[in-house]
């Protein structure tokens, strides 16, 4: 054990700065109990929302992020080669200019050509949420990344021949070495790098953040009449700040939730937690850049905001577990509302982000 | 250069030795180790006679009808006619405990036990095991919260690759038991049986029938059975088991049904039926 860590340092570092450093270096190496991963690199500096009293943002202590790291993650989001035929990314259906959505109910882009059955969500403000998947059913984005590669309509990867793919590119090599501190790449390592890439994926500078924080930017009358509408409506689950509360609610859009097909896949979080008062329970998406990720909703049902705005207003089905913050049979906006609604809803488009 | 490296060798074993002597002082001296080997043998108990579970060969298949069950067909308590495809676990966090009160854990502890048409492991060796004499054993079926709640928190065998993990619900599949069965109308069906959430993560503490010594040099081994039959319970709910019908309930779907076969599993399912000495071969 001693001499194996006397000599792993001992090589690791190059003769003649061991001669200048001696000392000093060994010292470090010799009394490391500490098994944790080596990052060489720089500490990645979020951008954290103006809103938030936290200085950094949520992310598990055995995957912090690093400059490295989170450009790791960026290359592997973008890349094919994690796919099972080579020609599908992340970003096949995650599209920055669409806040990482697509613009269709239920994507048939996957290795399958089988259209999936949830709607491609936007990727934003990740760190916060507590859950992934529109029932929550990913704990973390470090294990949730392994869903998508794995799913035989997705991406259907070997995940041995991707490491085996991946340790053969000089590149990537480094830059394993870089974010890890080792070229040995593993599957934990790609799902991390991914996962920091995607907490890096933070928006908050729409024409409401800039007027928010008086950087010069003016709200119009029926925008603010929106804001006010949006107050009294909706902002118990979809929050100002983040617009959701990153938790599970029932919006009406079904009466009943008999089909159990699909491992429950239509109870919403009910699959998951396997609690009655769960059932047809999504996950409040963010009402932010909505004008980019249509269509709406888990499966994608609605096709425009104007169709959103009439359900709340008048397409609300009830059933046992309806959210308490929605009457039955919707809000009755009327048609100027309506509109007030919308107009505001726009402000909170990010162009910043689908663009940079 | 050759000498540079000699001096810097003896260099830096002092500066070594100076800089961790604090910590040295209170390491004890490490103990003499050795291992053992823990077999997980697949059996089912019929007319009281254990005997090895004999696998039905006809494929993996949650939606074809066959019109006659394999000849390698079993009878549960519920009496449904049913056949075994596969079985996987994990066997994990296994703790060893010597006469005195003290114990091992080892660490890293997480083994998946397999027994498949395609693959089989019925057995892994624990190391490091301080020498002595041990009396008893601790092991949970399934994998614990920490790792259960990342996939990437990996150790031991853990692995998303192989099929024992759910990735739209985060966690591992802790026990997996599928195959056909024959239905009350004489149709024949699949079941599938995937076993897995914190609440049935269960932990196991049983004495070896005589004491087990673990030498530097030898590995002795303890052989457990398990009984696949008590997987749907046992008949009048003996040894704590519920008994399941495979009418009802052939595919898990979350808490109730995971929970009763995590119990019969439990409490039934696995014996230690003997163990060998390191030199009794």
């Amino acid at each position: 054990m001693l001499s194996s860590e006397l000599i792993s340092c001992f090589f690791s570092t190059h003769a003649k700065r061991l001669k200048l450093h001696l000392g000093f270096i060994l010292l470090l190496c010799a009394c490391s109990t500490d098994p944790e991963i080596v990052r060489p690199s720089d500490k990645y500096s979020f951008d954290v929302p103006y809103f938030e009293t936290g200085t950094n943002v949520p992310q598990p202590a055995h995957n912090q992020a690093t400059k490295a790291g989170v450009e790791l993650g960026k290359k592997l989001f973008f890349d094919p080669i994690l796919s099972g035929n080579d020609q599908i990314s992340c970003a096949t259906c995650h599209l920055q200019k669409l806040a990482f959505s697509d613009s269709v109910a239920l994507t048939n882009k996957g290795i399958s050509g089988k259209p999936l059955l949830r709607n491609t969500p936007a990727l934003f403000n990740l760190a916060w949420a507590t859950g992934y998947f529109h029932d929550g059913g990913a704990k973390n984005l470090e294990s949730q990344v392994f869903a998508p590669l794995l799913h035989e309509d997705e991406m259907k990867e070997n995940l041995d021949e991707l490491v085996k793919e991946l340790s053969g590119i000089e590149e990537y090599k480094i830059m394993f070495k870089n974010a890890f501190g080792t070229d040995s790449i593993n599957t934990s390592f790609i799902a991390w790098a991914i996962a920091q890439y995607e907490r890096s994926l933070i928006s908050a500078s729409s024409r409401y953040d800039h007027w928010k924080q008086n950087k010069g930017e003016k709200l119009s009358q029926l925008e603010i009449s929106g804001m006010l509408i949006y107050q009294e409506k909706c902002q118990k689950c979809h929050q100002e700040g983040f617009f959701t509360d990153y938790s599970y609610h029932n919006n009406g859009l079904d009466s009943t939730f008999t089909d159990m097909s699909h491992e429950r896949l239509y109870t919403g979080r009910y699959r998951i937690t396997d609690n009655i008062e769960d059932l047809g329970k999504y996950k409040t998406p963010s009402l932010r850049n909505l004008s980019f990720s249509a269509p709406y909703m888990h499966d994608g049902r609605m096709a425009s905001l104007e169709d959103v705005i009439a359900h709340y207003s008048s397409g609300i089905k009830h059933s046992a577990t309806l959210s308490k913050d929605l009457p039955s049979g919707g809000f009755k906006f009327s048609d100027e509302n309506k509109k007030a609604l919308l107009a505001f809803l726009k402000t909170l488009d990010d162009y910043d982000f689908t663009t940079r | 250069m050759k000498n540079l490296f000699k001096i810097s060798l003896i260099a830096f074993s002092i500066l070594f030795l100076i800089s961790c002597k604090e910590e040295d002082k209170n390491e004890p001296k490490p103990a003499e180790t050795g291992s053992v080997k823990l077999y997980f043998d697949t059996q089912i108990l019929v007319d009281n006679v254990y005997s090895k579970l004999n696998l039905d060969n006809s494929g993996i298949a949650f939606t074809d009808t066959v019109s006659a069950l394999s000849a390698n067909a079993y009878t549960n308590a519920a009496g449904n006619k049913y056949t075994v495809n596969q079985v996987r676990y994990w066997v994990s966090n296994v703790v060893l405990y010597t006469e005195d009160g003290k114990s091992y854990a080892e660490p890293n502890s997480y083994h998946l036990v397999e027994y498949t048409p395609t693959a089989s492991k019925e057995a892994f060796t624990v190391s490091g095991v301080p020498v002595g004499h041990y009396t008893k054993i601790s092991y949970s079926i399934g994998v614990d919260s920490v790792p259960n709640h990342d996939l990437t928190k990996k150790a031991g065998d853990l692995d998303e690759k192989i099929g024992m993990s759910w990735t739209w619900d985060t966690g591992y599949i802790f026990f997996k038991m599928e195959g056909r069965f024959e239905r009350t109308n004489g149709s024949k069906g699949y079941y599938w049986y995937h076993i897995g959430l914190d609440g049935n993560y269960k932990t196991l503490t049983q004495d070896f029938p005589e004491h087990i010594v673990i030498e530097k040099s030898g590995i002795p081994s303890v052989h457990f059975k398990t009984n696949i039959n008590a997987v749907f319970g046992l008949p009048s709910g003996a040894s704590n088991t519920e008994v399941l019908d495979l009418n009802k309930v052939s595919a898990m779907h979350g808490g109730a049904s995971m929970a009763k076969v995590a119990g019969n599993y439990t409490n039934a399912g696995f014996v230690i039926d003997h163990v060998h000495g390191a030199h009794d071969h």
